[in-house]
C-alpha cells in the first residue's frame, strides 16, 4: 500500500539513508513536512537527469584502480541526486560484480561502471544487453574465450543464476545451449567485438525458444522468464529494505516492475513510498554495509576526509569497490560483520571523530543515536570522556550502525 | 644557478663546519634535562627575511593559513595581536628579543615548552612585556589584573596566568612557559644531576655546530626514543618515532634511502640548521652526531670517476649503495623477519644470471656508486604517453675490463621474457624485445605493441626499458631513448678521479622548472589526484598545485649527504634562479 503521508525528520532521515546514503540536515530539512510520493519521485527524477562526471578519466592512463575507488566514493558524497543515482549504481555493482583483480585494465572496469550510473535507473532489459557485452563482463566471465567448439559457460551461467532468474528457473541444457549463443564476441582497442567466424550460428534451444540462436535472443529469453521480474524484485527490494521480502511482496514488487516496463526508478519509488518501507519496524533496522557507513557517517558528521583513505576504510571493512569477493558480490547483512570489519569500523569511527568538533551529546542527538542506554550515559552523557572518545563511541555504536 | 654549477658547490659541504668558522654561543643556555633546544639568531628579522622573499614568501602565507585554520589557539593569538595590542607583532617581537629567542622542551606530561626572549635592552623588554601583559588582561575581560607581577621569586618578577601559563622577567630576557617548574629551574636554577648529560651534549654540538644561521634546533635523539620505547604506544608521534628507529635494519629502506639517511636516526643527538643567506638561497641542514656502533654501509671514499651532470637533466644523482656489504652481512644488518626476503631476491637473480652469484660473481666488479639521470625524452620510438613522466637511468660503474656487462644484459632479456609470461596470463600485451645495432654500438629494449589509433596511451608507456653496455659501465634506462642519448655521453672520455679517503659526498640534484613543464602538461591529473588523495577541493588542490609548480619553476635544489667520522650531514639547498 502506498501513501500520501507527509515526512517528518525521522522519515526524511530514514528514507534518505536508504535511497541516498544518508541524510545531511540540508536534505533532512528540504524533505520536511512533503508528502512521501512527491519526495521520492523528484529524487529518482533528479537522479536521472544529475549529470554524469567523467572527470576520472583524466588518471584512467596511470592504470591505478585506486583512484577511481576514491572518485567514486566522493561521487557518493555529492548532491542528494547524484547520491541516488550512485546508489543504485553501487545497487548494480554488487549485482553485475566484476572485479579488476581478473579485468586488470582500469579502462574496462571504469566503462562499467559508467554503465550502471548512466543506465542503472532505467529499463532493466537495456541494462541487461549491455552488461552482457560489457568489455569487463566478457573478460571477467570469459566471454571472450568462449568460442565456436569451444563454448566457455561462466557468462551464461551467471547471466542465468546470478544476473537474471535464480537457480531452479533454468537447466543445464539451457546454460550449455546459451553459453554457444554468447560465442563470438572479444575484446578488441576496449570495446565489445562481434567476431563471427567465432559465433556458434548452429541450432540451439534456450528456455523453451529455439533458432540460430545469438547474444539478443537469449537475453530475450532469459527476459521473457517469469522468473526474472521476480528475481530482479528481490534484488530492488533487498536493497531498501532490512529483511528478505516474503514471496507475497516479490509477487507485487515483480508485478509493479513489468507494469512500469520494467523501470528501475520507478519500480523503486514505488517501493520507497509503500507504509512498508516507512514502517517503525524497518527504521534503523538494516546493518549498514561498508560503503554505506563510510559515506554515511561523511555526509551526517560533516566530516572531510582524503577519498583514498575512505576507499581504504571501506575495503578494510570487507568492502572494496571495484574488487567484489567473487561472481555473487558481497553477501550483505549479519555477513559484515566480522571481527577484523569491526574493528576497521571502529578505528574510521575514530579518524571522523577526530575530524569534527561538534559537541557529542548535540552529535548523537542529530544522528538520532542518543536514547537512554547505559553505553551512552557512560560515554556520552556524564562527560568524563574526551569528546573525540565521546564522538568516536556515538559513531561506531550498534545503534549507529544500523540504518 | 645551473645544474652543473650546483654540483660544482657540494665540495665545502664535505668539511666540517668546526673549522671553518668560530662558534657562537647559545642565545640562551636552557636547564638540566632539557630533551630539544631551538635558537633564532635574530627571529623579527628572520621572519621579515623569510616573508618578504619573493619564492618563499607565497608559500610561507599558505601555510600559515592552513596553521591558522588548524589551530583555535593560534588563531586566537592572531586575534589577540591585531585587535588589542597597538603595536604590529613583528615590532613587539623585534623589542622583546632583538637578542635571540631560544626555546627548549623537558619531559613532563604533557612536555614542557619554554620560551625564552633576550633583548639587548632590559628597560624595553620589561616594559614590552608589560605592556602585552597589561592588553592581554584587557582582551580577557580583567583590565589591570596583570598590571603588578602575581609573586617576586628571588627579586624577579613572575605572572601565574591560570595554570596553563607563567610569564617571568630575569634581567634582559622574558620567560613563557606553560609550566612553572621549567620557570623555576631558570629563576631559581638548582644543581640537577638529571639531564647534565644532555646539557652538556647540546653545549658540545652547539660550539661544534652552530655558526649563526637564523635557525638552530638540537634533539636529543637518543634520549628521545628511550622515552619512547618506555612509553610504548602504539599510535601517534611516539610510535612514528619508534618505526624511525627501525629504518637501518629494513633492507627496503636503507636501499632506497641509502646508508647515510637511514643511519640519522641512530644518531645520539640531531642538529637542525636553518639559513637564508643575501642571495636568497635556503640552506637546510641536519647534522646526526655521535654515531655508535659499526658504520658497515657507509661510504669512506669518493668515487674513482667523475659523475657529469648534464644541463638538460631533470635530476642527477651520485648514490651509494654496498649491495656486496649488504648481502654479505645481512643477518647482523638487518631484521630477521627480512632475511627469507633477501633470500627469494636474491636466488631470482641469480637464475636471470645463468649461474653465476650475486656475492662473488657479480658485485665485486660493480662499482657501490652509482648515478642515476633523469631527462624528458621525446618519444620518437613509442607513443606519447597521457600522462607522462620524465625517463630515468641508472649508470652502474663496472670494473675495466670486466665482462659482467653483457650478463647482466642476458638478465635483463630473461626478466623481460619472465614478466611477459605474467603479462600474458594477465591478459596484458607483452613487451616486445628488440636488439638494436648501431655499428660497434648494441642494446636490447622491451616495448609495448603500439597502442590502435584512437586509444588511450597509458602510462606504462612511459616505461620502454632498455640496457646496454656503454663503456665501462653498464647503463639500465627506463626508455630506450634516455639510454641512446646516453650512449653519446658516457663514451667521450670521463676524467677519472682519484678517491678521497673521508670526503664521500652522496647528491641529488633536481632542476625545478624542468619538472614544473611537467606538472603544467599535467595539471589537470595532478589536481585531481591531490585531492582524492589528500581531503581538499578541487579549488584549494588547483591552487596547491599550481604553487608547487610556480615554485619548481623558480626553484634548483640540491640535496646532499656527506659523511664525517662519526657524523652525518644532510643538506637541501635551494637556489631560486627564476624568482623574479
Amino acid at each position: 500500500m502506498t501513501t500520501t503521508a507527509r515526512l517528518d525528520a525521522a522519515g526524511a532521515r530514514h528514507l534518505l539513508r536508504r535511497l541516498a546514503f544518508g541524510a545531511p540536515v540540508r536534505d533532512v530539512e528540504r524533505c520536511v513536512g512533503r508528502e512521501r510520493g512527491e519526495v521520492v519521485e523528484e529524487l529518482v527524477a533528479d537522479a536521472r537527469a544529475a549529470p554524469i562526471d567523467e572527470e576520472v578519466r583524466l588518471l584512467l592512463p596511470a592504470g591505478e584502480v585506486e583512484y577511481v575507488q576514491a572518485w567514486w566514493l566522493e561521487s557518493m558524497l555529492g548532491p542528494v541526486a547524484q547520491r541516488v543515482r550512485e546508489r543504485v549504481a553501487l545497487m548494480w555493482h554488487g549485482h553485475f560484480a566484476t572485479s579488476f583483480d581478473k579485468v586488470g585494465d582500469v579502462h574496462l572496469v571504469y566503462a562499467q561502471n559508467e554503465l550502471f550510473r548512466t543506465a542503472g535507473l532505467g529499463d532493466f532489459r537495456a541494462l541487461l544487453h549491455a552488461v552482457v557485452v560489457d568489455p569487463a563482463m566478457l573478460v571477467w566471465l570469459d566471454g571472450v574465450e568462449n568460442e565456436k567448439g569451444r563454448p566457455n559457460e561462466n557468462l551464461a551461467r551467471e547471466l542465468m543464476e546470478l544476473f537474471a532468474l535464480g537457480i531452479g528457473n533454468y537447466d543445464e541444457r539451457d546454460v550449455k545451449e546459451a553459453a554457444r549463443a554468447l560465442s563470438g564476441w572479444t575484446v578488441r582497442q576496449r570495446r565489445a567485438s562481434f567476431v563471427a567466424r567465432r559465433f556458434d550460428d548452429g541450432e540451439k534451444s534456450v528456455l523453451g525458444r529455439s533458432g540460430r540462436l545469438g547474444t539478443r535472443e537469449v537475453v530475450e529469453a532469459v527476459l521473457a522468464s517469469e522468473a526474472c521480474p521476480r528475481w530482479i524484485a528481490r534484488r530492488l527490494f533487498r536493497t531498501l529494505h532490512a529483511a528478505d521480502p516474503s514471496e507475497a511482496e516479490v509477487a507485487a514488487t515483480a508485478r509493479e516492475l513489468v507494469a512500469n516496463e520494467f523501470d528501475v526508478g520507478r519500480t523503486l519509488s514505488w517501493l520507497a513510498t509503500r507504509e512498508r518501507f516507512h514502517a517503525e519496524t524497518e527504521r534503523a533496522a538494516r546493518i549498514s554495509g561498508p560503503v554505506e557507513y563510510v559515506v554515511r557517517t561523511l555526509l551526517e558528521s560533516g566530516a572531510s576526509l582524503p577519498a583514498t583513505e575512505c576507499a581504504r576504510d571501506a575495503a578494510r571493512m570487507g568492502q572494496e569497490l571495484l574488487r567484489p569477493p567473487s561472481v555473487e558480490g558481497w553477501h550483505e547483512g549479519r555477513a559484515w560483520m566480522s571481527s577484523t570489519g569491526w574493528l576497521a569500523r571502529m578505528r574510521f569511527a575514530r579518524r571522523v571523530a577526530g575530524a569534527v568538533d561538534e559537541d557529542p551529546a548535540e552529535l548523537a542527538a542529530r544522528l538520532g543515536v542518543a536514547d537512554s542506554r547505559p553505553w551512552y550515559d557512560v560515554v556520552v552523557g556524564n562527560g568524563s570522556s574526551s569528546d573525540v572518545d565521546a564522538r568516536t563511541a556515538v559513531l561506531a555504536s550498534a545503534e549507529y550502525q544500523l540504518q | 644557478m645551473p645544474l652543473f654549477a650546483l654540483l660544482a658547490a657540494i665540495a665545502p659541504i664535505a668539511q666540517d663546519p668546526a673549522t671553518t668558522t668560530a662558534p657562537p654561543s647559545l642565545v640562551h643556555a636552557p636547564p638540566s634535562g632539557c630533551l630539544a633546544y631551538l635558537e633564532l639568531r635574530s627571529p623579527a628579522e628572520s621572519i621579515r627575511e623569510f616573508t618578504t622573499h619573493p619564492v618563499l614568501a607565497p608559500l610561507l602565507g599558505e601555510l600559515a593559513k592552513g596553521a591558522l585554520a588548524d589551530s583555535p589557539e593560534l588563531r586566537r593569538v592572531v586575534e589577540f595581536f591585531e585587535e588589542d595590542v597597538d603595536d604590529p607583532f613583528l615590532d613587539v617581537l623585534g623589542r622583546l628579543s632583538d637578542a635571540g629567542m631560544s626555546a627548549w622542551v623537558t619531559l613532563a606530561q604533557p612536555p614542557a615548552v619554554t620560551f625564552a626572549l633576550d633583548s639587548s635592552d632590559a628597560a624595553a623588554g620589561d616594559t614590552a612585556t608589560r605592556r602585552l601583559l597589561s592588553a592581554l588582561a584587557e582582551a580577557t575581560g580583567h583590565p589591570g589584573a596583570l598590571d603588578a607581577p602575581t609573586e617576586v621569586v628571588e627579586g624577579n618578577p613572575l605572572w601565574s596566568i591560570g595554570d596553563e601559563l607563567t610569564v617571568a622577567r630575569v634581567g634582559a630576557t622574558t620567560l613563557v612557559s606553560n609550566s612553572r617548574t621549567s620557570i623555576d629551574l631558570v629563576v631559581s636554577p638548582k644543581r640537577l644531576v638529571r639531564g647534565k648529560r644532555a646539557l652538556a651534549k647540546l653545549l658540545e654540538a652547539h660550539s661544534r655546530r652552530s655558526r649563526g644561521e637564523d635557525a638552530f634546533v638540537w634533539v636529543d635523539y637518543g634520549a628521545l626514543t628511550t622515552f619512547v620505547g618506555m612509553a610504548g604506544e602504539a599510535a601517534g608521534p611516539a610510535a612514528r618515532i619508534a618505526e624511525l628507529a627501525e629504518v637501518p635494519r629494513r633492507p627496503r629502506l636503507q636501499s632506497l634511502l641509502g646508508p647515510g639517511i637511514s643511519q640519522v636516526v641512530e644518531a645520539s643527538s640531531v642538529v637542525l640548521k636553518v639559513d637564508l643567506d643575501a642571495k636568497g638561497a635556503l640552506s637546510v641542514e641536519l647534522d646526526g652526531d655521535d654515531l655508535a656502533g659499526e658504520r658497515a654501509l657507509w661510504a669512506h671514499t669518493s668515487p674513482d670517476f667523475a659523475a657529469t651532470a648534464r644541463t638538460n637533466d631533470c635530476a642527477h644523482a651520485l648514490l651509494y649503495r654496498d649491495f656486496g656489504t649488504m648481502l654479505a652481512e645481512r643477518e647482523s644488518l638487518f631484521e630477521p623477519k627480512s632475511l627469507a626476503a633477501i633470500a627469494t631476491t636474491v636466488s631470482q637473480l641469480e637464475l636471470f644470471l645463468g649461474g653465476l652469484t650475486l656475492a662473488d660473481d657479480v658485485l665485486p666488479h660493480v662499482s657501490p656508486w652509482i648515478e642515476m639521470v633523469s631527462r624528458e625524452v621525446p618519444f620518437a620510438r613509442s607513443p606519447r604517453p597521457d600522462l607522462r613522466l620524465p625517463a630515468a637511468a641508472f649508470v652502474f660503474h663496472l670494473e675495466p675490463g670486466s665482462n659482467i656487462g653483457e650478463r647482466l644484459d642476458a638478465a635483463f632479456q630473461g626478466i623481460v621474457s619472465t614478466t611477459n609470461i605474467q603479462r600474458a596470463q594477465n591478459g596484458q600485451p607483452s613487451y616486445r624485445l628488440e636488439l638494436g645495432r648501431e655499428g660497434d654500438f648494441t642494446w636490447t629494449a622491451a616495448m609495448l605493441p603500439s597502442p590502435l589509433e584512437g586509444d588511450p596511451v597509458d602510462a606504462s608507456y612511459n616505461l620502454v626499458p632498455a640496457c646496454a653496455v656503454i663503456g665501462d659501465t653498464w647503463v639500465v634506462a627506463t626508455h630506450q631513448e634516455l639510454l641512446l642519448d646516453l650512449r653519446d655521453e658516457l663514451t667521450t672520455p670521463r676524467s677519472v678521479a682519484s678517491p678521497a679517503t673521508g670526503s664521500a659526498v652522496e647528491t641529488l640534484a633536481i632542476h625545478g622548472p624542468r619538472l614544473a613543464t611537467f606538472a603544467r602538461e599535467q595539471m589537470d591529473a595532478l589536481v585531481l589526484a591531490n585531492s582524492l588523495n589528500e581531503g581538499k577541493t578541487r579549488e584549494q588542490s588547483r591552487k596547491d598545485m599550481e604553487g608547487l609548480a610556480w615554485i619548481l619553476e623558480r626553484s634548483d635544489v640540491l640535496l646532499s649527504v656527506a659523511y664525517g667520522p662519526d657524523h652525518v650531514v644532510l643538506r637541501a639547498e635551494v637556489d631560486f634562479p627564476g624568482r623574479n
